[in-house]
């Protein structure tokens, strides 16, 4: 049997307000620097566009399917934080899937942030488990597998999450760590054994993802029998497709076919006898690591490199990341609630993505996804707000 | 492939007071580069000769009441003496045309369109107009001589290719002169920059506080929005300094307003800065600031640019709107300026960032660029003049 491994992204950032070198927070940073009104709007577009309207069709699959159907999802705490401010409906919607038993939650930091690459292990630890806490809550699960914000993992993170006690872990399948071998299997860390981690096919995930209403794209249009044969034909133990849930609906519109598309799959996999769903936590049980990765430095998802370079690559970045880092000690010294939220929420890694001048071959993407005209306006924000956090905090 | 083209100038270097002469000589030797003849008409200057140096063309002088500006500085200046010389010169040109085997008559600006009018008429040569800058932008929209318009309409109309600097001039002469957008072509200007790159770059560690404004004192460049930006800018950055350089009309209301704001002390007028200096102000500076209410171009933008240095424009620049590596704000929003100019002084990062981008990407500006996209013009003006016109969608 070869495992079929479905895992949905679900994220909203909270976008900042525009804040000039003149503005200054009354004491109230999360109201004085986020702008509730604009991410309100974003999440109900997208709530209509994706959320609703996917999580009903996977409901639908798995109704359909005889529970045969298997996907997961990670929830980021910012999402649900949104989704209970502006939209319960959307939750209400993910504790159905929930209950099916179809479908797995996995874990990852409650602000999608790359708290993850501080060399102190502190606060990524607290961030997971302030998502912990959200997610047994809300929906009422406990994860077993931890996902890393842009699926950012090296040996140190593999090290913490073995730690805190996860079974498993998802990442990029890039050469950068496989270099011939397949993502096709599980593997574990070199520099700590005995956690499972589960590799993106990156192809076949793109292919859906990104490739799938590009009329350019020579294999264009993918129909659900084309790429169940792919999936046939690909080889290996389990194929992990791993994905924005935004490609449903919200980057791959409703006109390019691509919810008649997810519709289908379940059906045309059916003619190959030795194709199943399964979560992650079911491969994991399933089958054993086929060999060793060893990430020394941090490999993501994130654009053609793979690697942390859309978050941390030039200096605005890197600046406004040490920064955030480093004013920790003072702003926990505050103990003041809203200050130590905000400082988490600017965490968050949209607001480095937003400052990526990769503009040439990446910049489509990071354009796409930019609240703003372009990433020196996004660092003039950030700047602005993180300069007036510091203030507040006396840093 | 044009042979041979018939260029109506005003001023040519060394003879030069504008960007007008500057273009010409550029365009003129990288059009006989790739093979074209041009034969150059200009002023006879009472001193001197124009120099055997500028071998690449035939200069053809024609005696005019010459040492005049065809931009002069102010107002006053378009006296009626002016007016007459111009009417003069565009007589004597079409007196002493000679190039019968022109294939294209080229002019450039209202300034010399009316010979060009008159050579199409007599000798039916296809007729190409260059449009550096309109009346409108001259007079920053405020009082502009209705008659200087009807030259540059009827310049327009009669041309069968009309070449505007930018998009930005293009848009103008649609919604001003009702020009069809299918003969308007957008080229831009090129820029050499060898002249302003730093040798060994720009440090951008060390950490003065200058602002720079490098332009005419006229309503056009903007510096009042200038001034009372850097009041804004003042109440955050205590030790910033500004460099108001360039002569013109306003220099009195300038004064005046720093003087209203409390500034005076942070404020340097410089006057007119030659050209051996400029690369020194370049150097001396953080940050270069244009806020022009309406600029066809703005070759020195790009200058700016070539020496590391990070700009911020006004959204109504003809070259801003091809450029990523500049900030952009509309003209009046002064906060807006402040704001960056704030961020720019604060962060070493973003100066870094935007110097280092913008050095790379002013180097697309090539004037041999401009020369292969103006020879194209002049294929699509004698297609025109045989009745096939073609512009699909513009420059």
């Amino acid at each position: 049997m070869k495992n079929v491994c479905f895992y949905f992204q679900v994220h909203q950032p909270m976008r900042l307000g525009r804040f000039r070198a003149f503005d200054r927070s009354c004491g109230n940073p999360v109201d004085d620097y986020f702008d509730t009104e604009k991410n309100k709007a974003i999440f109900k577009r997208v709530a209509e566009r994706c959320y609703y309207p996917a999580n009903d069709m996977m409901l639908r699959l798995i109704d359909a399917c005889g529970r045969d159907f298997r996907i997961s999802y990670s929830l980021s705490g910012t999402f649900i934080e949104q989704a209970l401010l502006f939209d319960g409906g959307v939750i209400d919607s993910f504790r159905e899937l929930a209950k099916t038993g179809c479908v797995e939650f996995l874990q990852e930091t409650y602000y999608h942030s790359l708290a993850g690459l501080y060399e102190d292990q502190t606060e990524f630890t607290e961030q997971v488990a302030e998502h912990k806490r959200v997610m047994r809550n809300e929906i009422g699960v406990t994860p077993r597998v931890f996902r890393n914000t842009e699926l950012i993992f090296d040996n140190r993170i593999a090290g913490t999450i073995k730690n805190l006690g996860y079974e498993g872990i998802v990442t990029e399948g890039t050469e950068r760590i496989l270099g011939s071998r397949l993502p096709n299997y599980l593997y574990e860390p070199s520099s700590v054994p005995g956690i499972k981690v589960l590799l993106k096919n990156y192809r076949l995930s793109d292919d859906v993802a990104f490739r799938f209403g590009d009329r350019g794209w020579n294999e264009y249009p993918l129909f659900a029998d084309k790429y169940a044969r792919w999936l046939a034909a690909s080889p290996g133990e389990t194929i992990n497709l791993f994905m924005d849930y935004e490609t449903f609906g919200e980057h791959q519109w409703k006109e390019t076919g691509i919810f008649g598309f997810m519709e289908k799959l379940p059906e045309e996999m059916r003619g190959y006898d030795d194709l199943r769903f399964a979560t992650p936590s079911e491969c994991i049980d399933s089958l054993e690591a086929k060999g060793r990765i060893d990430a020394p430095f941090a490999i993501s998802w994130a654009d053609s490199e793979r690697d942390v370079s859309a978050c941390l690559d030039n200096r605005m970045q890197q600046y406004a990341f040490n920064t955030l880092r480093d004013m920790r000690d003072a702003v926990l010294k505050t103990g003041n609630r809203q200050i130590k939220h905000a400082w988490r929420l600017l965490q968050t890694s949209d607001h480095y993505y937003y400052c990526s001048t990769k503009f040439f071959a990446d910049g489509d993407v990071h354009t796409y996804f930019s609240p703003y005209d372009n990433p020196y306006d996004a660092f003039i924000n950030y700047l602005n707000v993180i300069t007036d956090l510091q203030r507040l905090v006396g840093y | 492939m044009i042979k041979r083209v018939a260029m109506i100038g005003w001023e040519f270097p060394p003879f030069i007071s504008g960007g007008l002469g500057v273009h010409c000589l550029m365009l003129t030797r990288e059009l006989s580069r790739s093979g074209a003849g041009v034969d150059f008409y200009m002023p006879r200057m009472d001193e001197g000769g124009v120099g055997s140096h500028h071998s690449h063309l035939k200069i053809i002088e024609v005696p005019a009441s010459g040492g005049i500006n065809p931009y002069p500085l102010t107002k006053k200046n378009y006296d009626s003496n002016f007016f007459a010389a111009v009417e003069e010169y565009n007589a004597r040109v079409v007196e002493s045309f000679e190039s019968f085997d022109a294939e294209v008559v080229h002019c450039h600006d209202w300034i010399t369109v009316k010979a060009g009018i008159e050579i199409n008429r007599r000798y039916g040569i296809p007729l190409v107009l260059t449009i550096h800058s309109t009346e409108y932008d001259r007079s920053a929209f405020f009082m502009p001589q209705d008659w200087i318009i009807d030259v540059e309409r009827e310049g327009m109309n009669t041309a069968d290719a009309v070449i505007a600097v930018s998009n930005w001039t293009k848009n103008m002469l649609m919604d001003k002169y009702g020009i069809p957008s299918v003969k308007i072509y957008a080229v831009y200007n090129g820029i050499d920059v060898s002249a302003f790159a730093r040798v060994g770059g720009r440090d951008y560690e060390q950490g003065g506080k200058r602002v720079l404004f490098l332009a005419q004192l006229t309503r056009q460049k903007g510096p009042r929005y200038f001034i009372t930006a850097a009041k804004k800018v003042l109440d955050e950055v205590g030790d910033a300094e500004f460099v108001v350089a360039g002569k013109g009309e306003m220099l009195g209301e300038l004064i005046e307003l720093s003087l209203e704001l409390g500034i005076p002390h942070r404020i340097r007028f410089v006057g007119f800065v030659p050209d051996d200096e400029i690369m020194d102000l370049y150097n001396d500076s953080e940050v270069y600031v244009l806020p022009s209410v309406s600029e066809p171009f703005g070759i020195s933008i790009l200058e700016a640019m070539a020496s590391g240095l990070p700009v911020v424009v006004s959204d109504s620049t003809g070259v801003g709107e091809a450029l990523k590596n500049a900030l952009k704000v509309p003209y009046w929003d002064t906060d807006e300026m402040a704001n960056k100019i704030i961020a720019l002084l604060k962060s070493r990062e973003l100066r870094e960032c935007i110097g280092n981008s913008g050095k790379t990407e002013c180097r697309k500006f090539t004037w041999a660029k401009c020369a292969n996209e103006t020879m194209r013009v002049y294929e699509s003006a004698v297609q025109a003049a045989n009745g096939i016109v073609g512009n699909e969608g513009g420059g």
